[in-house]
């Protein structure tokens, strides 16, 4: 647990460092899943790599956040205690931009998603 | 002051209390939503954002004191989007060979997201701080918060809109692709990543691992997609 969590921390804090001196806007999170992404490729390769690092203990680590993530959106959510006047006085203009726009992302990105990939069938999916 | 009213003074200005009733609340809410066998309406973080925000109301606690405790869960969203790498690479094969609809789908959803949001707020002239703070909704709240205040918006309520995008979008989703009869579990789980970030990902995996990883896969792209095209449509606004 103390290893997987030292790793995942690690790779985020590495991406903060990157984002923070390229002024690239990436997010912090997102360049950290990259190189844990790469990590877990190289892991395969690299049997020098202390035990510690070859372990399943990070994968557990990562299984476990990953699990729980809709918990970690509850203390961001409950602010809405402190913004209901600006929500309440734009209610329905809010309420369109929620339901609306959810609805026609999830659309959209679907439909895409499937048109595109009847154009490109994936190559070696009949082998399997 | 009476011993009682003490005892609350004391535990109320600490981080143990909020952070137990959060733990508390969830796993109920969770427990809840797994004996009606995963009912999209039955969604463990809407119910426990109501529920701690009554219980805010009802006591007369500042917002700002219940997060200080409940900051230590919030701070975990980062080090979850990272971890996100195990399920792409476990499924690292079956998402190469869908890489060209991934990446088409994300730049026509990251756009339709970011449009659509520009184009509501004009229909309903909504003030601009609020269409500012909204432009990132799709993405997952670390990254959104970060992107609203970068270009002028407010993190708290951009935080907030994220949220309840991502609670509607994990309850609408199963119908809405049943009604549009989308089966491929690619398409359906890239849907709901993209457009309802960590809260989507987390239902996907409900539903079935395959969905939950492309889900993953479309939340993390779409924070990078975010990142880059909220300033511009940004920019685009304040012209």
């Amino acid at each position: 647990m103390i290893v997987g969590l030292a790793v995942v921390l690690l790779c985020q804090l590495i991406g903060e460092i990157f984002a923070y001196t390229t002024h690239l806007p990436v997010p912090a999170p997102v360049v950290g899943l990259v190189l844990l992404f790469g990590f877990f490729l190289l892991r395969d390769r690299w049997e020098w790599l202390p035990f510690s690092l070859r372990s399943e203990e990070i994968d557990k680590t990562c299984e476990t956040l990953v699990q729980q993530m809709a918990l970690l959106f509850v203390p961001a959510g409950v602010g809405i205690v402190q913004r209901l006047g600006i929500l309440e006085a734009n209610i329905f203009g809010v309420l369109a931009i929620m339901l609306v726009t959810t609805a026609i992302s999830i659309t959209v990105t679907a439909f895409t998603f499937r048109f595109v990939s009847r154009w490109f069938p994936a190559p070696t999916e009949s082998q399997e | 002051m009476t011993p009682a009213e003490g005892l609350w003074a004391h535990l109320s200005g600490g981080a143990l209390l909020w952070l137990t009733l959060t733990l508390v609340v969830y796993s109920i809410a969770d427990r809840l939503s797994l004996l009606v066998q995963r009912n999209p309406l039955a969604n463990p973080v809407l119910h426990s954002v109501w529920v701690i925000g009554v219980i805010l109301v009802a006591s007369g606690t500042p917002y700002q004191t219940y997060f200080n405790g409940a900051y230590f869960i919030h701070f975990l969203l980062g080090p979850s989007t990272v971890a996100l790498a195990l399920p792409l690479y476990e499924n690292r094969r079956v998402v190469m060979r869908s890489l060209v609809p991934i990446v088409v789908a994300l730049v026509v959803g990251s756009v339709t997201t970011i449009g659509s949001v520009i184009a509501c707020a004009a229909i309903f002239n909504l003030p601009a701080v609020i269409t500012i703070s909204s432009l990132p909704k799709s993405a997952t709240s670390g990254v959104a918060m970060g992107i609203s205040q970068s270009v002028g918006g407010d993190a708290s309520l951009t935080a907030i809109i994220v949220v309840a995008t991502g609670i509607v979008g994990a309850v609408m989703a199963t119908p809405l692709l049943n009604l549009l009869r989308i089966q491929d579990r690619r398409a359906r789980g890239f849907a709901v990543g993209l457009a309802a970030h960590g809260v989507g990902t987390a239902r996907a995996f409900q539903v079935h691992p395959l969905t939950g990883t492309f889900a993953g896969v479309a939340m993390s792209l779409n924070g990078l997609m975010t990142a880059v095209l909220v300033p511009l449509a940004a920019s685009f606004i304040g012209s």
